[in-house]
Formats: C-alpha cells, sequence, structure tokens
C-alpha cells in the first residue's frame, strides 16, 4: 500500500524533446535552430525569445569577472570630490547610505544599500558561481538552486539609476557646490555597464540545462 | 484549460503537466512550479493599492530639506523638479518628473488596465497588454531615481551652515511607494492575459 502512494506522487521528469516556453505568455515553441543575426519572437503575444548568437559561456564570465573586480574600486573609492569654500569631501558610495542611517532613516538607508550596493554584488558573484564550473568543463550540479535568486537578485540591482541620479545631482549642484567626478564613479559606470552586458548574454535556459546535464556540450568529459 | 506550464524561473517548459505537478519542485531547478502565480490578482490588487496610498504622502510632505549659502529651503518631490526647470535645467527637470512622479502613476494605472482586463475575461488586445506589462516591469527601476539622488546629496553636501542636506520623511513614503509598486508587478502573472482566449479558442473548437 505504501509503495502504490510512493508511485502516485507526482515526479516531475524533464521531457526529452524540450519545448521553449515564453517567458511572458506561457506559450509553447519548437525548437529550431538559429543563423547567426536571427531573431525569433513569440508566435503569440510577440516578444523576443531567442537571437542567433551562440550562449559564449566565456565572454559572459569575462564580462561577469569585470564587473566584479570593479565593483571593488567602485565601492571603496571616492565617487566624488565636492568642495565648497576651501572646505573639501570626498564621498563613497557609502556615504550617502551612512548619512540616510544616521538621519532618522535606517529603512531607508538599507534599501538604498540593497540596490545600489548589495544586490549588484551578489548577482555577480551568483553569476560568477554559475560560470565558472561551465568555463572549466565540470558544471556544479549542486549550484543549480542559485537561478532561483537569480530573478530577485537582478530586479534589485540597479547600479545604473544610483548613476543616473549622481549625474542629476551634479548638474543640480552645479553652480552652488563644487562636485568633480572621482575614480570610484568611473569604476562604478564600468560596472554597471560590464553587468548590464553579462545579463544580456547570460542564457538562463541553456545555463539551467547544462548544470542538470552535468555536462557541456561539446566539452571533453 | 491550458495544460502547459513552464517554471517561473528557469523557463522549463512542460507540455502536457498534470495538475498534480502544481507546487512540485522544477526537475531542472527545484523552484515550486506553478501553471499560474498563486493569487496574482489579489496580490498584485493589493500591494498596488497600498502603493497608491503611499503616493500620497510621498507627494505631498517634504522629501528634502537643503541650506545653501545660508538660504534654507524645504522641496516636495513636485517643487524640486520645478526648481530645476526654473532654473533653466528643463532636461534634468524633465528626467525627475518622469521618474518620479509620472512613472508611479503610469504604473499603477496599467497595472489598474491589466488587472482589469484579467478580472472581466477579456480577450481582446492580449497582446498589447502583454507588451504594457513587460513595459511597466522595465520602466519600475527608474522610480528609485529620487531615493538614490536625495541619499546621494545627504552623504555629500555636509558643510554644516554652508551648505547641507537633510532627508525630510516624504522620502520614506516614497521608498515603501516605490517597493509597493516593484511587489504589485512581480505579483501579477502575464500568463492570466491569455487564459481567456485559450477558453475561447477551445469552445470554438468544440461548437464549430
Amino acid at each position: 500500500m505504501k509503495a502504490t502512494t510512493h508511485a502516485l506522487l507526482p515526479v516531475c521528469t524533464i521531457p526529452e524533446d524540450r519545448p521553449l516556453a515564453c517567458p511572458w505568455c506561457g506559450q509553447l515553441h519548437a525548437r529550431v535552430a538559429l543563423r547567426p543575426g536571427d531573431h525569433c519572437q513569440c508566435v503569440r503575444c510577440g516578444a523576443q525569445l531567442a537571437t542567433g548568437r551562440a550562449s559564449n559561456w566565456h565572454a559572459t564570465l569575462a564580462w561577469a569577472l569585470t564587473a566584479l573586480i570593479l565593483w571593488v574600486p567602485a565601492n571603496f573609492l571616492p565617487i566624488v570630490a565636492v568642495s565648497q569654500l576651501g572646505n573639501a569631501r570626498e564621498s563613497l558610495l557609502f556615504t550617502g547610505v551612512l548619512g540616510l542611517w544616521h538621519q532618522g532613516l535606517p529603512w531607508v538607508a538599507v534599501l538604498v544599500a540593497l540596490c545600489g550596493i548589495v544586490a549588484p554584488l551578489l548577482l555577480l558573484l551568483t553569476l560568477t558561481a554559475l560560470l565558472t564550473p561551465i568555463v572549466l568543463g565540470h558544471p556544479v550540479t549542486r549550484l543549480r538552486f542559485l537561478v532561483r535568486w537569480l530573478h530577485a537578485l537582478e530586479l534589485w540591482s540597479i547600479p545604473e539609476v544610483y548613476l543616473l541620479s549622481v549625474l542629476v545631482a551634479f548638474i543640480k549642484l552645479g553652480d552652488v557646490v563644487h562636485v568633480t567626478p572621482t575614480a570610484g564613479l568611473w569604476c562604478h559606470a564600468g560596472m554597471s555597464l560590464a553587468l548590464f552586458i553579462a545579463w544580456r548574454r547570460f542564457d538562463l535556459d541553456a545555463a539551467a540545462e547544462v548544470l542538470t546535464a552535468g555536462r557541456v556540450k561539446g566539452a571533453v568529459t | 484549460m491550458d495544460r502547459t506550464l513552464h517554471c517561473h524561473a528557469c523557463t522549463l517548459a512542460l507540455p502536457e503537466a498534470a495538475p498534480a505537478y502544481e507546487a512540485t519542485p522544477c526537475p531542472r531547478c527545484g523552484t515550486p512550479l506553478r501553471r499560474r502565480q498563486p493569487h496574482a490578482v489579489e496580490r498584485s490588487a493589493a500591494f498596488a493599492l497600498a502603493g497608491l496610498f503611499m503616493l500620497v504622502p510621498a507627494n505631498v510632505l517634504p522629501v528634502v530639506s537643503t541650506i545653501l549659502m545660508g538660504q534654507a529651503r524645504t522641496d516636495t518631490i513636485f517643487s524640486s523638479a520645478l526648481a530645476l526647470y526654473r532654473d533653466g535645467l528643463w532636461g534634468i527637470a524633465l528626467i525627475v518628473f518622469t521618474a518620479s512622479i509620472l512613472v508611479p502613476l503610469l504604473k499603477l494605472v496599467s497595472l489598474g488596465c491589466l488587472l482589469h482586463a484579467v478580472r472581466t475575461r477579456s480577450a481582446r488586445r492580449s497582446r498589447g497588454l502583454t507588451k504594457l506589462y513587460a513595459f511597466v516591469k522595465f520602466i519600475g527601476r527608474w522610480s528609485m531615481l529620487d531615493v538614490f539622488l536625495v541619499a546621494f546629496l545627504t552623504g555629500a553636501v555636509q558643510f554644516g551652515s554652508l551648505a547641507t542636506v537633510r532627508p525630510e520623511p516624504g522620502v520614506i513614503a516614497f521608498a515603501a511607494a516605490v517597493v509597493l509598486t516593484v511587489f504589485a508587478t512581480e505579483s501579477f502573472d502575464p500568463r492570466l492575459l491569455w487564459d481567456a482566449n485559450i477558453d475561447l479558442a477551445h469552445d470554438r473548437a468544440i461548437t464549430p
């Protein structure tokens, strides 16, 4: 009796001939070979599903690592030098967070730290952790759970919005306080750009497939 | 009924999924499988309403107070955009106005349209509404501009009586409104927009 109950429990297996689901409307599509430059759209809602570019794990990892390395100076070097009548002050990304915290807005400070500093770092660490073993030819199946966090991390990591707010502040302060961009700001801009490219190039479906199969197609096993 | 199912996290598609697969872990990444996000309409509507209520104090209360050259002033979101416009910086004023006032309102109106279409089981304009949802998801993050701006100014401009920027309680309400509208967008399931079409096609197939 116990065995029967066990057999009735739904055990989901991966279909052999895997269709492609539109992430927006759920419409299923058969997979076709695409040539470079091809774009494939959902037949029902028109969202772009795939492009003819093969998933290049090396290039994606290179962009993720670039962003990860740039994250360090972007957060530990001052992003601006502000001077007012001879008083000069250098400001880190974290200075704004501390400022909000000390002015009695701890929750807003946490939100800013999360969106501008922590989420980009976690997203980059996750991408690197998933991609490095794939590039080395030995995907780590145990890391599959990281796929679950990717969307949430991507949702809250918005370094480019922080960058725009700094630009707005430059123009706003322009004639009253003297503001000079410093090395940290350029590193932050580079980090945002590299993160954007890495995320755009990351093929989530292919990565999940490689991680499940435990081997990279075409790699020597 | 639509029998297809795809994993929300890794997009693995299961063409003939049994209803029993609901809430079982995805065989590929382990995320619980959901044919549609549970209580998508209720959750999305609740978050959107909360966001709408939060927008009132966010726009009425001051968000930032500045002391520059001995002159003190307190600004709401709208008045700071207006001040930029008066200073002749209309481009920046437009960016601030769009990101802080227009985007949150557009998001809530769009979410209202999406929820109305699902509630009334409308089979029309599903394609346009799906595109609208994708757009709402894309623009949502830019509303954080004002929160970041206040954070940056608070950290960078601290020169005592010469030049000081202080955050005001309006920022809390504004940040809460942004976070709540993001939750509202994420709770919604765009696959719901196509259910009426699927049922319609099914009815047509059995009654020619």
